[in-house]
């Protein structure tokens, strides 16, 4: 059952990442990126996360996605044909492939498959993640000043 | 059900990989990165429901935080090309810096 709860969105997703670069106008993809992130955000509720669903929606719905339609989509500034479409899935259909093989056909799947532990113990996992949480907060941390510290700087130097 | 998931965030980074290589709008591909952010916090989730059992927090504000950064950068670049009347094709833009 669940299963096909995840086909649902799973599918509309990946139509929904197709018509960003299919549709013209840039409002329109960005329509569709935030259509992408409120199934991603559903996924993590099928997914026994619900906490993490409603972060995901209020930042990238609520604040990623309304930033992106007032800052760059609202405004139809050069629109023209962007993507070259067999390129395009061309592209998309050799590296899904490349990807998909490199991972079944590799151990890693299979001792998952046997052991439920994806080739590595959940208590290494764990304890390699614990030792890079600080690391990660710091890098966190890092982009966020980043951002912040850019704009200032940015309008000292005339560009916005 | 890991498989399952496993396979969609590899459709959607193929996805994402080939809207940049395919695209020439500056626009179009830097949601092409928020499409690969999209697969990677979603491999993150699965990856951490199914098999590790730790806080995956710190993950995903760093996945967010480049989102988020990724986005900001896109408008201060957006407006700076939209104030020189500069066309969002990525090919001329290389003639944008030669004036």
């Amino acid at each position: 059952m669940v299963y096909a709860l995840v086909l649902v969105p799973a599918i509309l997703m990946i139509v929904g990442t197709a018509l960003i670069f299919v549709l013209k106008d840039t409002m329109h993809a960005a329509v569709s990126l935030a259509f992408i992130f409120i199934l991603n955000s559903l996924i993590f509720l099928m997914l026994d996360q619900p906490l993490l669903a409603l972060i995901q929606l209020f930042i990238m719905v609520g604040g990623v996605s309304v930033y992106l339609f007032v800052g760059v989509a609202s405004s139809s500034y050069s629109n023209f044909k962007h993507t070259n479409y067999f390129l395009f899935a061309g592209i998309a259909i050799v590296l899904f492939a490349i990807t998909a093989y490199g991972a079944y056909s590799s151990n890693a799947f299979q001792s998952y498959q046997l052991t439920n532990s994806f080739g590595i113990s959940e208590a290494s996992a764990a304890f390699s993640m614990s030792s890079t949480i600080i690391s990660l907060y710091a890098i966190t941390f890092m982009l966020f000043i980043l951002a912040l510290g850019s704009l200032p700087l940015l309008n000292r130097l005339r560009v916005t | 059900m890991f498989n399952y998931l496993l396979l969609l965030c590899f459709a959607l980074f193929s996805l994402g990989v080939a809207g940049i290589a395919s695209s020439k709008h500056f626009v179009i591909m830097v949601l092409s990165i928020e499409v690969i952010l999209v697969a990677s916090s979603l491999a993150a989730i699965s990856f951490y429901s199914y098999v590790v059992s730790a806080s995956i927090l710190p993950v995903l504000f760093a996945i967010w935080a480049i989102a988020a950064l990724d986005v900001i950068g896109l408008v201060v670049f957006y407006r700076h090309l939209a104030r020189h009347k500069v066309s969002l094709d990525v090919t001329k833009l290389t003639k944008f810096g030669e004036k």
